[in-house]
């Protein structure tokens, strides 16, 4: 078993200003997250994805509770800057995190923010752009790049500053087929290969799929948790939240339920490909 | 035709290095009463075009034509348009400005100068189309809405001006999927019960595919195909060079017809794969 590298304890949170009636938007949330794991986090609009994501980096810190960053904890001022360099966050929408003139100079911004001597910059900027396939466009000005490359441009940020762990708040929801699956394969190879642990908040089955663990938010609790051929396959829970899986395992369960023998557990097209083809070759 | 293009043609920052020609001769019709999708990657030029039917552009090249008659330029002429055609602008929600709801949704018809009444009048039925009409939310704060109310109260800030066409740049963004479909089912609403002619841009085709009657493909400032769902999602070499991908069930249907088997890939509901897969399965046991 891994290090526990982000871990909350019985963390409830209420926005300041909200009046007393008004439910917390977390409640009771017990979480371990190991170093060098994929997990989605799923719910509703309104469930808490987005505010459990800014506890993890001390956007947001806890109302009652505690959570801890490699044994830190956000309660302690002095550990927000650590926390901050090793949990880099990843936004819906880049324009709202893109500052530079040029991408190069963007890429750079958070380093020169924490004193890293220009020619470590110059070198830690060109691997992150080389990483994100971007090199070409180190000199472009921001604003005239698309969605997806503005959104490989913020990840090229936060990668420069050489985090643990990534956090991605609907990272594909204002791209196109192509950026969504350049920002999705993105992810996939830097926890790969590079064993940094991604959280990503998000909306769409088919990503939620490629995670190795799903956890379900729901009116600010935790309501489940566990591996995507689990969770997002028990289709009764998932549509009383209002959410829905894959079309192949939305498809899969809709012909269980008509008493196809197929087998439990099928979410992405091949694993119904195959098992239809071993039906066809049976029958 | 409710809007047609001829020939239309546009570049940022013309006469510079960093020149871009966004629309290189785009010629389309949207018909009256249709629901329309336009398809492009990233970068393609849909929102600028899309900014070229209410005149927030002007092009340099061609001319944009509405109920047949060429768009004009003068302050006036831009005036009719706006309140003939609605843009809903990518996340419309961060224009909001206003103490309430209901003062939100009257700032359009405020500004065009109806009288105290017909704007009382024409911010109800805009709340009661969107479902946003409980009395109690009228004198709530915009920002104090949920996020797929808030989508819903920018949409009925633009049906507010009682619009005869809306457009929506990517209307769904961020959305949960209970609140894309209503969102997608108030469109549909829209269109068939009021007729209004409907524009959507989308990556995200697993509902509106059941219920666009048209598409129009983009790719790097020209349309370069269009029709029927069936038609665009069968030329799956075109798409994929244009970035673009199938809707879901579409392309599971793909991959299991590349494995063999004999279903059709003209499917776009979750409902006909199952019909499709049942009936062979039916076909196969009798057999």
């Amino acid at each position: 078993m891994s290090e526990v590298l982000l871990e909350t304890r019985n963390l409830s949170f209420t926005y300041p200003g909200e009046d007393e009636k008004s439910p917390p938007a977390l409640e009771g949330i017990d979480l371990q997250i190991a170093d060098g794991e994929y997990v989605a986090l799923i719910g509703p609009n309104g469930s808490g994805k987005t505010t459990l994501l800014k506890q993890f980096n001390a956007l947001l810190r806890p109302t009652s509770g505690e959570l801890y960053f490699d044994g830190r904890s956000t309660a302690d001022e002095n550990n927000i800057a650590f926390i901050r360099a090793h949990c880099g966050m990843i936004f819906q929408n880049p324009d709202n995190q893109i500052v530079g003139a040029t991408v190069e100079e963007d890429v750079a911004f958070a380093l020169e923010n924490l004193a890293v001597p220009p020619p470590e910059i110059r070198r830690r900027v060109a691997e992150a752009l080389e990483l994100l396939g971007i090199s070409q466009l180190a000199a472009t000005p921001p604003h005239l790049l698309s969605g997806g490359e503005k959104q490989k441009v913020a990840m090229a940020g936060i990668l420069a500053a050489a985090p643990r762990c990534l956090l991605l708040d609907e990272p594909t929801a204002m791209l196109d087929p192509a950026g969504q699956a350049a920002v999705i394969d993105t992810l996939q190879m830097l926890n790969r290969e590079r064993g940094i642990t991604v959280v990503h908040v998000t909306h769409f089955p088919e990503e939620a799929a490629l995670a190795r663990r799903v956890i379900v938010l729901d009116r600010g609790r935790l309501v489940q948790d566990g591996p995507p051929a689990e969770i997002l396959t028990d289709l009764g829970p998932l549509r009383a939240l209002g959410l829905r899986t894959t079309a192949a395992g939305e498809l899969a369960g809709l012909l269980r339920e008509d008493g196809f023998p197929l087998c439990r557990g099928i979410l992405h097209n091949r694993e119904l490909v195959e098992q239809l083809c071993l039906f066809a070759q049976k029958i | 035709m409710f809007i047609r293009t001829e020939d239309l043609k546009y570049t940022y920052l013309p006469g510079t290095p960093y020149a871009v020609a966004a629309l290189r001769g785009v010629n389309l019709s949207i018909a009256r009463g249709s629901f329309t999708v336009l398809l492009g990657s990233s970068g393609c030029g849909k929102s600028t075009l899309l900014q070229h039917f209410i005149g927030l552009l002007r092009p340099a090249g061609g001319r944009v034509f509405i109920e047949g008659e060429p768009l004009g330029y003068g302050r006036r002429e831009l005036l009719r348009v706006r309140q003939k055609v609605g843009l809903v602008f990518q996340e419309p929600e961060m224009q909001f400005f206003a103490e309430t709801l209901f003062d939100e949704i009257a700032f359009a018809p405020r500004n065009f100068g109806l009288s105290h009444a017909a704007v009382k009048e024409q911010v109800e039925q805009a709340l009661k189309l969107v479902g946003l009409n409980d009395p109690a939310l009228k004198e709530k704060s915009p920002f104090h809405l949920s996020a797929g109310q808030q989508r819903l109260a920018a949409i009925a800030s633009v049906l507010a001006m009682q619009p005869r066409a809306l457009i929506l740049d990517e209307p769904t963004a961020g959305l949960d999927q209970a609140a894309q479909d209503k969102l997608f089912a108030l469109l549909q609403k829209l269109n068939r019960d009021r007729g209004i002619t409907v524009v959507v841009v989308t990556h995200r085709l697993e509902q509106v595919v059941l219920m666009a009657h048209h598409f129009l493909v983009m790719d790097r400032g020209r349309i370069i195909m269009e029709g029927p769902a069936t038609e665009i999602f069968s030329r799956v070499e075109v798409l994929s060079r244009c970035g673009l991908s199938l809707p879901p069930v579409t392309r599971l249907m793909h991959e299991l017809a590349a494995a063999g088997l004999p279903f059709s890939t003209a499917l776009f509901s979750i409902e006909e794969a199952r019909a499709e897969i049942n009936n062979w399965r039916a076909r196969r046991v009798k057999r």
